[in-house]
């Protein structure tokens, strides 16, 4: 059941999983400089009455964006672990 | 304006501070009182719900720099110091849930010194571990200190800095031995509300007050009762994310307000300046509305007490671990009984207090201290409370 290979498979898939929200959180942080850098006008929009559009987006607009993303993360480990639990016991199962 | 800077002591603000700190006291010597069930209740291993154990967390993570410091900053500095927050609550996600609390637990290892050691095979790693544990809490106390000198000199005009920072660390100090406060999840969860209270309660009364909006708090206080396991576990991190996230929607609006409506702040420097906006913001109804404004700056002073006091403790308990169970009890004396490392933890809350601000009192001779030190030993903070799960394993060798 516990095999190396069990433990390393799932070790990898999550790891790739890990990586790839990583970027995609890095790709969020990253873009709203290069948004206020290379769209400025847009970025300096009033929105909700007050606030420009950037001060909107990273004081409140980032907290969604992240919890979006690590909820996505923990869907998937956990859906990992289970499809690997389901697919070592269905292999054991043939023997009486 | 500058009366306000000339008046005496408010009774408002100085009654909710006593509170504070009287009830973290109480807490201390109840959890004290109930360490022994309490103890049993955790070393059994059995489920701690997933929204308290994220409040937990944020209860020691949500320090003075979080509650005074960010407003402060926004203030000084406005849209560059808005990426203070965001950070510290994305750094929760990309280090803690993506890369650090999956391997962690699968390793077995519930502290960063175990883990260290265990993952080298070498015992020096568990050195410089140790070394990073103390370093970090060392540096980590300072702001703290700072937070209390601002408060408490805020709350008593004519008390000089260095008295609110030795009484603050007296009684922090106090706390800890008595209790090990830091160790029962309820009362950290406490904190953490304390403090969401704090931050939010005066900011809703201000722009109903002052802008007639309507805005409404979203009260999440979700128990989940699950097992002790991984998916638990990043069930809890995903709270904290979310109450994290929430909480950090406040100060900023502090910095902001206080920006158009405190610019007298800008003169001042240190405890004088703009780190005391969130305590001087909500005076300002007192023009109007007579007794309200202060209620609602003595709520973020008990805020601001709950912050520094939570994080303060929190960092001594891990510190004192990190002397007694790792440095005496692998380093120094390897073959050392249980009760002979309780002995020494016994006093090392006091004396790294004592570097600290000069404190020579010992509270060594509580029995409470040594329960901390024999059951939570070196657990460092959040990182380890994900992966650990308030599992007694560690202290089972």
């Amino acid at each position: 059941m516990h095999s190396e290979e069990f433990l390393h498979s799932l070790m990898r898939k999550q790891l790739k999983l890990s990586i790839a929200c990583a970027l995609a959180f890095l790709g969020v942080l990253l873009g709203l400089p290069l948004a206020n850098y290379f769209w400025p006008e847009l970025m300096a929009i009033r929105v909700f009455g007050g606030f420009t559009l950037t001060w909107f987006l990273l004081g409140i607009g980032f907290f969604p964006a992240v919890w979006a993303i690590s909820l996505y993360f923990i869907r998937r480990s956990i859906a990992l672990e289970d499809e690997e639990v389901r697919e070592v016991q269905s292999d054991q199962t043939p023997e009486p | 304006m500058t009366p306000m800077f000339a008046m005496a002591v408010d009774p408002w603000i100085l009654a909710f501070s006593a509170i504070t700190v009287g009830a973290t006291i109480f807490m201390g010597f109840w959890t004290a009182r109930k360490s022994k069930t309490a103890s049993d209740f955790f070393v059994a291993g059995r489920s701690v719900s997933v929204g308290w154990n994220a409040s937990a967390i944020l209860g020691e993570y949500l320090s003075a720099a979080s509650f005074m410091g960010i407003a402060g900053m926004v203030m000084s500095s406005g849209y560059d110091a808005l990426w203070y927050p965001v950070c510290y609550a994305c750094g929760y996600l990309l280090l803690l849930l993506l890369f650090i609390a999956g391997p962690l637990r699968r390793f077995g290892a519930y502290t960063i010194p175990d883990f260290a050691e265990g993952r080298f095979d070498s015992p020096v790693f568990r050195k410089i571990a140790v070394y990073f544990v103390l370093f970090i809490g060392f540096f980590y106390t300072m702001p703290q200190m700072k937070g209390a000198g601002t408060t408490l000199s805020y709350i008593f005009p004519g008390l000089p800095y260095w008295a609110g920072v030795v009484l603050v660390g007296a009684v922090i100090t106090l706390n800890v031995a008595l209790g090990g406060m830091k160790d029962i999840t309820l009362v950290q969860a406490v904190q953490y509300w304390a403090k969401m209270f704090a931050i939010s309660v005066p900011i809703f009364v201000l722009i109903i007050a002052l802008v007639c909006g309507t805005a409404g708090l979203p009260h999440i206080l979700v128990r989940f009762y699950t097992n002790p396991d991984g998916v638990a576990a990043k069930r809890t991190t995903m709270w904290v994310m979310i109450l994290i996230g929430i909480f950090y929607v406040f100060p900023p609006v502090f910095g902001v307000m206080g920006r158009n409506l405190f610019p007298e702040l800008y003169n001042g420097i240190g405890a004088k300046g703009t780190d005391k906006i969130v305590l001087e913001l909500p005076r300002i109804l007192n023009t109007k509305y007579a007794p309200l404004g202060s209620i609602l700056s003595g709520i973020t002073c008990a805020g601001a007490f709950a912050a520094f006091m939570s994080t303060f403790s929190g960092l001594l308990v891990s510190m004192t671990g990190a002397m007694a169970h790792d440095v005496y009890g692998r380093m120094l004396r390897p073959k050392s009984t249980p009760n002979e490392r309780c002995g020494c933890s016994r006093s090392s809350p006091s004396s790294s207090v004592a570097w600290r601000c000069c404190l020579a009192r010992s509270w060594s001779r509580w029995k409470s201290i040594s329960w901390s030190a024999r059951h939570l030993p070196s657990r460092r903070q959040a990182i380890s409370r994900c992966c650990s799960w308030r599992c007694g394993g560690v202290n089972s060798r």
